[in-house]
């Protein structure tokens, strides 16, 4: 027994020593960080011009969707600032008790920029951000409103948001142009998730928008927010039977459960459409039926909001990004031109503001998180 | 267990439930700290890290108290159940049951806070024990096996519970974007034991519930017939305990103190109410707490304890050298893992012990030794 225990304890002694050896970089730099007096903490600014710190909604920062594009954009942009590698990190969100805690955790350990995600965690944003008025914060898919929902944008917060209903309007149209048998259909992830909930308004009204005879089923995942994103068995078996109801092209708008339903469908031939990302490129399982996407490129928007920080040109309140049209790749020879002309049109009257895409459902309630029309 | 653990001196005692966890703790530590490695980090900066996270100052042990407090109550829930021979995988839906409970009496209810606060964790208690009893009541009736059946009242609680605070649901906030319920009116909310910190009273009502739990099993006739049931259900039947009536009554109790943890959540934490996300994962940590505590409740706070330790502690072991959070994970499963199989451990560093009946340490036992 003593004999196997002093081999484990020189295997500890000698871990350490392994480790920093082989990794010089952080050795140098463990210092400052382990050390919290003031002093070691002014260094530390100088060796980062900014700190930037990432807190994701509950979930991980590789799910290939809203919580990676954000990460991916932090992690740009401080490629693009000269940021060395102990100059960024996050904190992934397993509890959302711990919203404000993580938050606090990065203002604590002195960052000068927090990017936080999902639309859960704006209020608490904002209120850190009112007592942190040194500290940059960027709130991804946040409105800047009050209680009342009335715009009350704050100096050192920026929301960075979408029009998702433009890119929902774009595909909705182009579905509601390409279907033969005059029914569409789509699969969505939470309902109570309001960029999810604007794809889907966008969807139905682009459809109707240029075929109000066409017939639209759309269906949300049912549970809840820890499976509603990642459950690609439900969007499978949702895709079959909404084919068998005469659905010939299938929008998918919600992570996994969303690509499931675009690979189903497209393995029984029917086109699909695709969302947030150029899913031509993203799901290469699909790209021989995928019309197009609705682009909604978060990872630009971060790297775009932290550039006016580190240019001075940080202004506070809501950013508007619009969404829109995915090339059609494969399918380019597929769709009629006067399609292509006539969503071209409706792109326009979108960002003039002619059409409203998200003009909510009658008795339906508030929850549809239209954006209001300026 | 325990039965065989008295006939041993109390050193050897001492080595089974402390010795083997502390240096299953240690090997685990040493196995994971090879995979930071091989992931790109430094297992040094990650692991003072995760001290410092979890005791570097009076704000990061609060937060370690704070993820403790569940855990507590959750592993006292399970660990009673499996003396009594039942394995309650449902604490996790009946967290959420009871949260939603809490919800329900601590928003609409007008009392003064005396009266409001006890009320509102009476609510939690009676929905998490009614919510377990009917898996209890199935098994007693119809012989349906408890695991089988508290995973499956796992996924009607939380598809309950989604539906309600989801859009349109009779919980949700109306003014609210997000899933989320009311916050509790103010009489309905924990005290704080620091003032201007997160620090509620929840972790002397888990230290308490730890005392009551040991005195329950240990120390009365209830107690005797519930380990009694667990250890021998035929014996039991023969000595003229009913079963069928224990059986519930172990379930409810098990399920009034998972519901318990969940009105402390909900009751303790700002802002008060029931989100999305809230809660998630208590329930089945719970399990492993209990496991990892010898299903002993005074083990049970050690061992929620560093398990609330390890899960404050992660924040800064993320955010200072970049090791994602499932790396707490694979320590507390290796942990588990040297523990359940202690005779790993045992085998590494040599530990003999010559009464061989202590090798039973039978963890597994609530899989058959309820069964008829």
């Amino acid at each position: 027994m003593k004999k196997s225990l002093t081999k484990l304890m020189i295997l500890l002694a000698v871990l350490p020593m392994l480790v920093t050896a082989c990794q010089p970089k952080s050795s140098e730099t463990k210092q400052p960080v382990q050390n919290e007096n003031s002093t070691t903490k002014v260094e530390e600014v100088k060796e980062c011009k900014y700190k930037i710190g990432y807190v994701s909604d509950v979930g991980k920062i590789n799910d290939q969707s809203f919580n990676q594009a954000s990460w991916t954009g932090v992690e740009e942009s401080a490629k693009l600032l000269g940021l060395g590698k102990d100059c960024y990190s996050f904190i992934e969100t397993t509890d959302s008790a711990d919203y404000e805690i993580n938050i606090r955790s990065f203002v604590d350990e002195g960052y000068n920029i927090i990017v936080t995600s999902g639309f859960a965690m704006g209020a608490i944003t904002r209120q850190i951000a009112s007592e942190n008025p040194e500290v940059f914060f960027i709130g991804v898919g946040q409105e800047q409103v009050n209680e009342n929902f009335e715009p009350d944008p704050y100096p050192n917060v920026v929301g960075l948001n979408f029009r998702e209903d433009f890119g929902g309007f774009l595909v909705g149209a182009l579905a509601g142009l390409m279907t033969e048998t005059n029914v569409v259909g789509g699969v969505f992830g939470c309902q109570f998730i309001p960029p999810v909930a604007r794809y889907e308004v966008g969807y139905y009204n682009g459809v109707k928008f240029v075929n109000p005879d066409a017939k639209v089923i759309n269906v949300y995942h049912p549970g809840s927010i820890d499976v509603c994103f990642s459950d690609s068995t439900f969007g499978s078996e949702t895709a079959k039977a909404l084919i068998s109801e005469g659905v010939d092209v299938l929008y998918g708008a919600g992570g996994l459960t969303a690509n499931g339903a675009l690979i189903t469908a497209c393995n029984q031939g029917a086109y699909v459409l695709g969302t947030d990302m150029d899913q031509f490129v993203t799901l290469p399982e699909v790209k021989d039926c995928i019309l197009s996407s609705a682009l909604k490129d978060i990872e630009e928007g971060v790297v775009g909001v932290i550039g006016t920080i580190s240019d001075g040109t940080f202004g506070g309140g809501d950013v508007y990004a619009p969404s829109s049209l995915a090339p059609f790749h494969n399918l380019d020879g597929a769709i009629p031109q006067d399609a292509k002309v006539l969503l071209e049109e409706i792109a326009e009257k979108l960002y003039s503001g002619e059409i409203n895409p998200c003009t909510p459902f009658e008795g339906s309630n508030p929850n549809t998180f239209c954006v209001p029309i300026k | 267990m325990d039965n065989q653990l008295n006939k041993l001196n109390p050193i050897k005692i001492i080595y089974i439930s402390v010795i083997v966890p502390i240096l299953a703790i240690f090997t685990a530590l040493i196995i994971s700290s090879v995979v930071i490695i091989l992931s790109g980090s430094n297992p040094l900066i990650a692991y003072s890290a995760l001290a410092e996270g979890a005791f570097g100052n009076l704000n990061n042990w609060i937060e370690t108290i704070l993820k403790t407090t569940p855990l507590i109550i959750g592993g006292l829930g399970v660990a009673l159940a499996f003396r009594g021979g039942l394995f309650n995988i449902g604490v996790e839906g009946q967290i959420f049951v009871g949260s939603i409970a809490t919800v329900i009496i601590g928003t609409t209810l007008k009392a003064p806070a005396i009266i409001h606060i006890p009320l509102t964790l009476l609510a939690g208690v009676l929905a998490g024990a009614v919510w377990a009893a009917i898996p209890g009541y199935l098994k007693a009736r119809f012989g349906a096996h408890e695991v089988i059946t508290t995973i499956m009242t796992n996924y009607i609680a939380t598809r309950i519970i989604t539906w309600s605070i989801g859009v349109n649901g009779p919980l949700r906030k109306t003014t609210s974007f997000v899933p989320e319920t009311n916050s509790l009116l103010d009489t309905a909310r924990l005290p704080l034991m620091i003032s201007d910190t997160r620090l509620h009273i929840g972790i002397v009502i888990a230290l308490i519930l730890a005392i009551v739990v040991y005195i329950l099993l240990f120390r009365t006739t209830l107690g005797i017939e519930i380990r009694t049931v667990g250890l021998n259900i035929n014996a039991a039947k023969y000595c003229g305990i009913k079963v069928n009536r224990n059986i519930v009554l172990i379930m409810a109790i098990s399920g009034g103190l998972a519901g318990l943890a969940g009105a402390i959540q909900v009751m303790g934490l700002s802002p008060y109410n029931f989100t999305a996300g809230f809660n998630v994962g208590y329930g089945f940590d719970s399990l492993a707490v209990a496991v990892l505590g010898n299903i002993n409740p005074i083990g049970v706070v050690f061992s929620a304890f560093l398990f609330g330790a390890m899960d404050a502690g992660a924040r800064l072991m993320q955010l200072r050298a970049k090791v994602p959070v499932d790396m707490i994970t694979i320590l507390q499963g290796l942990i588990l893992m040297f523990v359940a199989a202690n005779q790993i451990i045992r085998g590494i560093y040599r530990i003999q012990i010559q009464d061989k009946k202590a090798d039973k340490v039978n963890l597994s036992q609530g899989w058959g030794g309820g069964s008829k």
